[in-house]
């Protein structure tokens, strides 16, 4: 059986969430495209 | 005579070879989309940039959310609470409907502004991509209604296991197909 526990989880998620927004942003300020 | 078992028990290991052969016909996908992109660089660069990132990046939160509502969901039905597994539950169908209200936003912004599958190679891969994921949305939400149901009338921790851990898995992929479909998409270009 898998099993996540919920701590692991929430850390999963702080870190999802702290990389899409970061990534975004980062996007959004540097040239990521490979031109 | 005590069973042993060293991996996952036969429902888990269907789902999980549905995820992986699923998973395989969109990374088929993801490569085509790579390789038309780099035979017409500026035209879904330009195409890339009319996206509206807000939309991605409230989708992919949204998503993240909704899946870790749904860990804590098949938690509390692996301890027998059902009581915990249905609040978590709704919360994560709640938190899933966000999803589902930002993409019929965006895809009425973009039909009321004559941008189709036909407009160009960029947008023929974003309906694909994004409408294959969005019907697979819409499969977890069904599904996510059912053991909820379901729930009301049998216990969390018995046959019902099986389904709910399968739904959560299946949550988890949803959530993992946006994770990579988001950065393709919106955040490729100059």
């Amino acid at each position: 059986m898998i099993h996540t526990s919920n701590k692991l989880a929430v850390g999963i998620w702080g870190f999802l969430t702290l990389a899409t927004v970061a990534t975004a942003w980062l996007a959004e300020h540097l040239n990521i495209a490979g031109e | 005579m005590p069973q042993t078992t060293t991996g996952p028990d036969i429902h888990v290991s269907g789902i999980l070879t549905f995820i992986i052969a699923d998973m395989a016909v969109f990374a088929m996908l993801f490569v085509g989309f790579m390789v038309e992109r780099s035979a017409q660089l500026e035209v879904f660069n330009a195409a890339a940039a009319a996206l509206n990132v807000n939309f991605g990046v409230f989708n992919t939160l949204v998503l993240v959310t909704s899946g870790l509502f749904m860990v804590f969901a098949v938690n509390a039905a692996k301890m027998g609470n059902a009581v915990a597994f249905q609040r978590w539950l709704i919360a994560a169908f709640i938190v899933g409907l966000g999803f589902g209200i930002a993409k019929v936003i965006e895809y009425h912004g973009k039909i009321t502004n004559d941008i189709t599958m036909l407009t160009n190679d960029f947008y023929m891969f974003y309906y694909a991509l994004t409408g294959a994921h969005f019907l697979h949305f819409l499969g977890g939400m069904a599904a996510i209604s059912v053991i909820g149901f379901r729930s009301l009338n049998e216990p969390v921790d018995g046959k019902l296991l099986n389904p709910i851990e399968s739904t959560g898995l299946y949550w988890h992929m949803v959530d993992l197909l946006w994770l990579v479909i988001f950065p393709m998409l919106y955040l490729l270009r100059p």
